[in-house]
C-alpha cells in the first residue's frame, strides 16, 4: 500500500506541482506577485472537497460517461487557456496592461485551480475509501509524505533549470507550457476514446517496452509532455497539430508585438 | 464575422453528434465484477476487431481503478457502483488489466479471439446456462409431482 500510494500521488500530484512551478515562474517574470497562487490553492482545495463528494452522481451521469465528459471538457478548457495566456505574455519584454496583466491573472488562477481540482479529487478518492481499512492510514501517510518530498524536489530543479536554460533558449517557460497543456489535451483525447466518443482505431505503436507508462520514467514523461505509450493516429494527429498551433500562436503574437512597438517608436520619434 | 462564428458553432454541433452517433451504434456487451478485490472472471474472451462495451460491478466497499497499460484505459468505479468503458477493436492476443488501487490482487486478462472463436464460447456459455435453468425447473416440477 504504501508504494502504491506514492505512486498514485506522484501521478495525481506531480502534474499540480509542475503547472504550478510553470506559472509562477511565467508570471514573476512579469513582474506579478504569489497572491493570485493563493488564490487559486485556496478554491481548488474546496473544489476538490466538493467534486469528491458530488463524483459519485456526477459518474453516473450521461450513461455512466459524466466523469469522461467532465474531465476531457476540463482538459480541452485547459489547452484553450494555455492558448491565450501565451498569447498575452508576448515573447518580446513589454510593460503589459492593467488590463492584460488582470487576463494573465485570470488565466493562471484557472489553469491552477482545473489541473489541482481534477486531479486533487482523483487522489482524495483514493486516501479517504482506503483511510478506514485496517493499518493503511500509517502506510496512507508515509506515501503522502513521500510523494510530496519526490515533488517538492522535483518541482524545484525544475525551477532552477528552467532559470539556468533560459539563458540559451528564452522559449524554455512557454516550450513547457505547451508540452504540458498538449498532454492534458492528450488526456482528453483518451478519455473519449474510452466512452466512444471518438474512434479508437488500432493503436500505432506499444513502446511500453522501451518506457512503460507506468514506471516512474514514464510517470514524468507522461505530466511533462502527454507521453503515450500506445496512441492511436487520431492522438498523434492531434497532438502534433496542437503543438504546431500553439508554436505558431507564439510566433504570431511576438511579430504583432514587434511590429507594434516599432510603429510606437516610430511615431514618438516623429 | 457574426456570421462565421454561427457557421463555426453549427460545424461543431453536427461535428459532435456525428461523433455521438458512434456511441449509439449496439456494441458486443461484456461484464465482469470485483468482488474482495478479485476481478471475476479474471479472464474475458471479446471478439477481435470489434469494439466491445465492458461493463464493470464493483461490489467492493472500497473505490477502485480499473487500469490497463495494453488497453490504454483507465476509469474509478466506486463502490457497490457500476461502470462503463469501451475497449477495442484489437487484434488478437492477450491484454493485461488490473485495479489501480489493489493492483496485486485485482488482476485479469482480456483475451481477444478470433471472432468466430468468441461466439462459440459466448454460445457455449449460453448453453451452459440454459442447461442450468433447465435442470433447475425440472428438479422444481420433481417436487412439486412428489408433493402432489
Amino acid at each position: 500500500m504504501l508504494i502504491n500510494t506514492v505512486i498514485l500521488f506522484l501521478r495525481d500530484a506531480l502534474p499540480i506541482f509542475v503547472i504550478s512551478i510553470i506559472l509562477i515562474s511565467m508570471l514573476k517574470q512579469q513582474g506579478i506577485k504569489l497572491r493570485w497562487y493563493y488564490l487559486a490553492l485556496l478554491t481548488s482545495v474546496m473544489l476538490s472537497l466538493i467534486l469528491l463528494n458530488t463524483m459519485d452522481e456526477v459518474a453516473h451521469t450521461l450513461d455512466d460517461t459524466g466523469r469522461e465528459w467532465l474531465y476531457a471538457c476540463l482538459y480541452i478548457v485547459c489547452y484553450f487557456v494555455s492558448l491565450l495566456l501565451l498569447s498575452q505574455l508576448a515573447i518580446v519584454k513589454r510593460p503589459l496592461s492593467a488590463l492584460k496583466l488582470t487576463l494573465v491573472r485570470l488565466c493562471a488562477v484557472a489553469l491552477t485551480v482545473i489541473v489541482m481540482t481534477l486531479n486533487g479529487a482523483n487522489f482524495l478518492i483514493y486516501i479517504t475509501g482506503f483511510w478506514h481499512q485496517n493499518n493503511a492510514s500509517n502506510a496512507l501517510v508515509a506515501g503522502v509524505t513521500l510523494g510530496v518530498g519526490i515533488c517538492a524536489s522535483i518541482a524545484v530543479l525544475l525551477y532552477f533549470l528552467m532559470a539556468f536554460i533560459e539563458r540559451y533558449c528564452r522559449l524554455i517557460r512557454e516550450a513547457l507550457l505547451i508540452v504540458f497543456s498538449v498532454g492534458l489535451l492528450m488526456k482528453a483525447t483518451k478519455l473519449l476514446i474510452q466512452i466512444d466518443v471518438l474512434p479508437g482505431n488500432r493503436l500505432l505503436w506499444d513502446s511500453n517496452y522501451l518506457i512503460t507508462e507506468n514506471s516512474e520514467l514514464g510517470q514524468l514523461f507522461t505530466v511533462f509532455f502527454g507521453y503515450d505509450a500506445t496512441p492511436t493516429l487520431l492522438q498523434l494527429l492531434l497532438y502534433i497539430s496542437a503543438i504546431v498551433i500553439a508554436f505558431a500562436l507564439i510566433f504570431v503574437s511576438s511579430t504583432l508585438s514587434k511590429s507594434t512597438r516599432t510603429i510606437v517608436s516610430h511615431k514618438e520619434m516623429v | 464575422m457574426s456570421l462565421f462564428y454561427v457557421k463555426l458553432m453549427q460545424s461543431v454541433i453536427v461535428f459532435f453528434a456525428l461523433l455521438s452517433f458512434a456511441s449509439l451504434a449496439n456494441r458486443p456487451e461484456f461484464e465482469v465484477e470485483l468482488k474482495n478485490h478479485l476481478f471475476y472472471p479474471a479472464e474475458i474472451e471479446i471478439p477481435a476487431n470489434t469494439k466491445v462495451k465492458l461493463v464493470i460491478y464493483n461490489r467492493d466497499t472500497t473505490p477502485e481503478e480499473f487500469d490497463s497499460f495494453d488497453l490504454n484505459r483507465e476509469k474509478v468505479i466506486f463502490p457497490q457502483k457500476k461502470s462503463v468503458i469501451f475497449i477495442g477493436p484489437l487484434p488478437p492476443g492477450r491484454y493485461k488489466f488490473f485495479g489501480e488501487f489493489n493492483p496485486n490482487s485485482a488482476q485479469g486478462t482480456i483475451i481477444v479471439v478470433p471472432k468466430k472463436s468468441a461466439i462459440d464460447t459466448n454460445i457455449e456459455t449460453l448453453a451452459l446456462a440454459y442447461n442450468a435453468s433447465l435442470a433447475a425447473n425440472s428438479l422444481l416440477l420433481k417436487e412439486v409431482l412428489h408433493v402432489n
